[in-house]
């Protein structure tokens, strides 16, 4: 089926289709998104008023059977850090968007009745807007629920909860996955509140009847699958770690490299690592009947996800990730996975991304609101956001606004946006990738392991501070090349170690594109595209001086290893010069 | 005495370890001890190891270890780390 934009317009409900432009048509994922968003969004305005857009698209290859290459990209201009912003997740709507022939979606306007809520009904030839009815106000557990009721099993679901609905800046998009479950979160920058402040809580996407995704050179395109496919398995990260531990292989390492930041990034070290660690996902789900190996889309052949369980076998989240293990718990003080998968599980319900409510909760136990450690306080906190109380509302708007209204100086966020689970001050080369991304403090923006592919090399002195400027460079590009293929960004381990992998992920992009970009090319588009952000963001009003890490990393030394932040300004500068 | 931590399947060579704890060896310190003699008397090969971090730095397998020290050892599927990130000690 031949691809078309799909613009929606809010303030008149209308919803068109028009032509993919040729500009566009190589482009897919991130690097649509943001040039859309650059294209028609005006840099200056409020990131939650009319003239906002939020922009959806599958990534190039997304929809094909490529191996593990499900994702969605969502963008718009972030109400966290006021940057160009584009978010990505699995879970199963990507596919069929991609294979409705929706190249991008755009959402446009305002409604005219504040609090209104539509949702848009897409299917083979079709797209309604209709009222949410009661799905307005519902938590995301719920809404799936009631959309697979009324609108058929297994149909996609782009949703927010009620974060989202209340225009709070850390309201993130939900993705169900293949069970339904809501936990498949574009989570970053509050893309949850851009939707709200549209009136749309949720995007239904039923695929029957469609065919498959436009492929200009199909022989291309299989060699090239059955080369990324093989990598993948073949290599020990990909095709044994994740999918044995999930992303929580990271908990016990980062705590033995001094890097896992605790109660509030006072510290590299958690006593209480291993109680929240990858090895008792993998445990309890031999024990607990949970499970590991859970694909979080079909195809997917790392399957980092999971299901955890509670003590009674019951299902309690899925998936608990690495990032939001160490949020919720090495950060708050939290050592009990029970009631870490209960946060996450909230966050889920109410929409939220977890990095920012664990950043969050830590600048409140900071100020004294609860203290470190305390989970069940900790729940209450998270479940009155969705309730949209007064404090709940101050917790709901991230860890920045959180840190203002209560007086706090310790609060790690760049550009406004709460820092991953890698303390910059032990990891030195991800504090550059934080300080200089164009998306405020963000790990995957520049989350790629081997150093061989991009030219700077494996031998790069880790200390060399010039060559991390080069290091953060190089991952940044190479992070939106494929996070606009549509891969997900794990499939970096193996095409970057095994370059077989690198070419049929490559070979894939070619396949479907019918173009014959090389591994040159990877790095230069990536370069090219990063620029569009860039430009859009200095446009915002963003200078090199916003490309810093919050003060306190620069004078307060993080135990065991004792260190600051030192890496000079000239050398972040140089990353986008 | 050396307390060794042990991660991933690596566990599976320490009887009764706590699945929801740490997984901790305590290891007698004999003379001219290495990282490498470590792993030997554990029968653990340099290329079964992803990362071995001793007192949280990140380590070559022939630095000496003392009394005292904390080595933790990593599978080799557990390679996740950005490896040019880290320092990597040798002395
Ligand atoms: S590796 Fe994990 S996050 Fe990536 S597509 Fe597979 S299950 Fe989803």
């Amino acid at each position: 089926m031949g691809k078309f934009i799909l613009r929606v317009n809010m303030s008149d409900l209308s919803v068109k289709k028009e032509d993919v432009p040729e500009k566009y048509r190589l482009l897919g994922g991130r690097v649509l998104t943001s040039t859309v968003v650059a294209d028609e969004v005006n840099p200056a305005c409020h990131p939650l008023g009319p003239n906002n857009k939020i922009v959806f698209a599958p990534g190039i290859v997304t929809g094909t059977n490529a191996p593990s290459s499900g994702r969605l990209s969502v963008g718009a201009k972030s109400p966290l850090t006021g940057t160009i912003k584009e978010a990505n997740a699995g879970g199963i709507p990507a596919q069929k968007l991609a294979r409705l022939g929706i190249h991008a979606l755009i959402v446009e306007g305002e409604p005219k009745e504040k609090g209104k809520f539509f949702v848009l009904k897409l299917a083979q030839d079709t797209a309604i807007l209709e009222e949410a009815g009661e799905l307005a106000g519902k938590g995301m557990y719920d809404s799936n629920e009631i959309i697979w009721k009324k609108y058929g099993e297994g149909v996609g679901v782009i949703g927010i909860g009620p974060a989202g609905e209340m225009l709070m800046c850390n309201a993130g998009v939900s993705c169900n996955d293949p069970e339904n479950g809501p936990g498949r979160y574009a989570g970053r920058g509050g893309l949850g509140a851009v939707m709200g402040s549209k009136g749309l809580k949720a995007i239904i996407i039923d695929q029957k009847g469609t065919g498959d995704v436009v492929i200009a050179n199909r022989d291309l395109f299989k060699q090239g699958q059955q080369k990324l496919a093989k990598a993948l398995q073949e290599h020990a990260v990909t095709g044994q770690a994740l999918p044995a531990y999930g992303t929580a292989v990271l908990v016990n390492i980062l705590n033995e490299a001094g890097g896992l930041p605790t109660r509030n990034f006072s510290s590299g070290r958690f006593e209480g690592a291993g109680k929240i660690s990858g090895e008792v996902i993998n445990e309890w789900s031999k024990t607990r009947g949970g499970k590991v190996g859970h694909a979080c889309h079909p195809g997917c052949v790392i399957k980092c996800s999971n299901v955890v369980t509670n003590p009674d076998g019951s299902y309690h989240c899925s998936p608990v990730e690495y990032e939001t293990a160490w949020s919720l718990g090495a950060n708050c003080g939290i050592d009990n996975m029970d009631d870490v998968a209960e946060m996450n599980r909230i966050c889920n319900d109410v929409g939220l991304d977890t990095i920012e409510a664990g950043a969050t909760l830590g600048v409140a136990m900071e100020a004294g609101i609860l203290s470190f450690g305390d989970g069940k306080k900790a729940i209450e906190l998270l479940k009155e956001v969705g309730q949209g109380t007064p404090m709940g509302r101050i917790i709901g708007n991230g860890a920045a606004f959180t840190g203002r209204a209560m007086g706090v100086t310790r609060v790690p966020v760049v550009k406004g946006q709460a820092m991953p689970a890698y303390d910059p001050r032990a990891v030195k080369g991800i504090g550059v990738t934080y300080a200089t991304s164009t998306m405020g403090a963000d790990h995957t923006a520049g989350y790629t392991v081997a150093t061989e592919i991009l030219s700077v090399g494996g031998k790069a002195d880790p200390l060399d501070a010039a060559e991390k400027g080069a290091l953060a460079k190089g991952f940044q590009s190479a992070t939106i090349f494929i996070d606009s293929a549509g891969y997900c960004l794990f499939i970096a381990f193996a095409i970057l170690d095994i370059p077989e992998g690198f070419q049929g992920m490559l070979d894939t992009v070619n396949g479907v594109l019918g173009t014959e970009y090389t591994a040159d090319d990877f790095n230069r588009l990536g370069a090219e595209w990063l620029a569009v952000e860039r430009k859009f963001n200095e446009a915002a009003g963003f200078t090199n001086k916003d490309d810093r890490l919050p003060e306190f990393m620069y004078y307060e030394k993080l135990p065991p290893h004792n260190q600051v932040f030192d890496v000079d300004d000239e050398v972040l500068d140089s990353v986008h010069s | 005495m050396i307390n060794v931590y042990l991660y991933g399947k690596f566990r599976e060579k320490v009887p009764d370890c706590s699945v929801d704890g740490e997984c901790m060896l305590e290891m007698e310190n004999r003379e001219g001890d290495t990282i490498a003699s470590i792993m030997g008397r554990l029968s653990i090969t340099p290329e079964d190891v992803a990362h071995v971090f001793l007192n949280h730095q990140y380590s070559a397998f022939t630095r000496p270890v003392r009394s005292g020290d904390r080595l933790a050892i990593f599978p080799i599927e557990m390679s996740v780390l950005y490896r040019q990130y880290f320092p990597k000690h040798d002395e």
